[in-house]
């Protein structure tokens, strides 16, 4: 079944979250962290999309960064979510899978023919 | 594809990411400056790194239109802002305004003495005493400077200022409390 195109509503929502969650896996530079999300799906991500998320999240003292001097190329900016951006992480990731349980839910009793998620991915 | 770049741009990527650094400081003039300038460093930065990877008109191609990045960092603040150009215009367009609707009382007034022969009357335009005189020799408007007319004047454009602006987006917000 070809995937249809993806509303870019849905991404905004959950792109603060999967920027958290990445950068607890290690920390990253800017494209780094695109280059990131597009391996591991997100394939139409761009800079554009992410640096206004990754400025927020430092506004909001979620995300910290460092400069780090390039031995090859110009100095890079890492970061890594602060002990608020954990919490923050742990929260929105309750919610998430709150949130898709129901859906999934709702989607299964509205929609009986459609695939429901399975169980590993809820 | 992954180049090796030195730690400073060429002068033609430089010129090429200053460029697209002044369009996307027109499109975010209305952003708080203080947030602006921490923005604009970071992004110098990033727009950097990205380039040593790809290449700058590549990176700078992934950044997509400064509107439309402008946008992007404009969605991400927790209310919207006043757009003071937006205001700047409709101030301007209310003095014109003012001015052409002066011009036009004061063709109307002279026409009117004109026909009745020609002479000199006072009349009050927004608070400002106006003396108009018409004659076959002469054409002239006077007006004077006055308190009245300051205020008036004064008030209709900061008015159309903080509509055109949206200047109460600077009010605090009052937050709903659950039940």
């Amino acid at each position: 079944m070809p995937e249809s195109p993806r509303d870019p509503q849905l991404l905004k929502g959950v792109l603060p979250i999967l920027v958290l969650a990445l950068l607890t896996e290690r920390e990253s530079y800017g494209y780094e962290l695109v280059t990131r999300l597009q391996s591991d799906g997100l394939t139409d991500i761009t800079t554009g999309t992410v640096y206004p998320v990754l400025a927020r999240l430092e506004r909001d003292d979620l995300i910290a960064s460092r400069l780090v001097a390039s031995p090859a190329g110009p100095a890079r900016k890492y970061y890594v979510p602060t002990a608020a951006g954990s919490t923050e992480l742990g929260d929105a990731v309750a919610a998430w899978r709150g949130l898709v349980t129901t859906v999934d839910t709702v989607l299964t009793r509205a929609l009986p023919g459609a695939p429901a998620l399975s169980k590993e991915s809820s | 594809m992954t180049t090796t770049a030195p730690a400073r741009p060429g002068l033609r990527d430089r010129l090429r990411r200053d460029w697209y650094r002044l369009r996307f400081e027109l499109a975010m003039q209305d952003y708080p400056p203080k947030d602006y300038r921490r923005i604009a460093r970071s992004l110098t930065a990033e727009i950097d790194a990205a380039a040593a990877d790809t290449g700058m008109r590549q990176a700078l191609r992934d950044l997509g239109s400064p509107r439309r990045l402008a946008a992007g960092y404009y969605a991400e603040l927790d209310r919207e802002r006043p757009r003071y150009w937006d205001g700047g215009i409709v101030l301007g367009l209310v003095l014109l305004g003012a001015w052409v609707c002066l011009l036009a009382y004061w063709g109307g007034a002279g026409d009117t003495l004109l026909a009745q022969g020609g002479g000199t009357v006072t009349l009050d335009y927004l608070g400002a005493p106006t003396t108009i005189t018409a004659t076959d020799d002469e054409l002239a408007l006077a007006t004077s400077l006055t308190l009245r007319g300051t205020l008036v004047v004064g008030g209709l454009a900061a008015v159309g200022f903080a509509l055109g602006s949206r200047l109460w987006r600077l009010l605090p917000r009052r937050t709903r409390q659950p039940a």
